[in-house]
């Protein structure tokens, strides 16, 4: 799934492992996310959507996908 | 350890665990002991009660069947239920664990069980086709090993009988490992 993470991480500049401790998840979990290796589950994605004070679908996008 | 090497703090970090960077013995005991205890009582059967290798008995096996049978119930169920609440355990460390790494282990667990219970299942098979015995004989030369290594006799010697808790653990820890890391692959 692409998404905006790594733009929206880069604006704050904050390293992967400053994101993956806010969202308290692994680093390597963010880098997972960030190279669309793996989807985050809904949690974890609206804990990204409140961090970034944005919402789920400005953050992560399916492509329409149904 | 491979995977509660660093559940000092959570979210559990797989990388860290896979560097080896950081290792709690003391996390560690407290998610596997119960494995610990599985292997050695499951082992201590084999050697007290059971069987070691075709022409050895257990130390105590001819004393053994003739104790209550409740007694010896609880003797062999001892490893069975250990490995129970080991799982148990197991779960419950899985569930605390990051969404990522929570989903690798899960699916190497699931690999290795199954690669254990088809294996478990294939060797009587195997062994019933003779492929078992040929192997044997031909790794034992008049009573001494010829050259193969000691470590996979041994290992060959254990499964030649019926399989039991202890070699079911050995079995999955095998499977899970490599297929840890295989996994462990595709999100770097």
């Amino acid at each position: 799934m692409k998404n905006k993470l790594r733009e929206l991480r880069a604006a704050r500049e904050w390293s992967q492992a400053d994101l993956a401790d806010k969202l308290g998840v692994s680093r390597q979990t963010v880098n997972a996310i960030e190279t669309e290796r793996y989807d985050p589950s809904l949690p974890l994605a609206f804990k990204a959507a409140r961090l970034f004070k944005l919402r789920i679908e400005d953050i992560f996008d399916d492509n329409g996908k149904p | 350890m491979l995977y509660t090497s660093y559940m000092t703090t959570k979210p559990n970090d797989p990388e860290e665990c896979i560097n080896f960077k950081k290792v709690s013995w003391r996390t560690d005991t407290k998610v596997n002991y119960w494995l610990f205890i599985a292997v050695v009582a499951g082992l201590a059967n084999e050697i007290l009660f059971h069987t070691i290798v075709p022409p050895i008995d257990g130390v105590l096996r001819e004393n053994f069947l003739t104790w209550p049978v409740g007694i010896r119930l609880i003797i062999e169920s001892v490893p069975l239920l250990a490995g129970l609440l080991w799982a148990r355990g197991l779960a419950r460390f899985i569930r605390g664990m990051d969404e990522l790494h929570r989903r690798i282990t899960i699916e190497a667990w699931l690999i290795a069980a199954l690669a254990t219970l088809g294996f478990l299942s294939i060797w009587p098979l195997l062994d019933a086709a003779g492929i078992s015995a040929s192997v044997y004989w031909t790794t034992h030369f008049h009573g001494e090993f010829t050259d193969k290594p000691r470590f996979i006799l041994g290992f060959w010697l254990l499964l030649d009988k019926p399989p039991s808790i202890f070699l079911t653990l050995c079995l999955l820890y095998g499977f899970y490992i490599p297929g840890y890391f295989i996994l462990i692959r595709r999100y770097k």
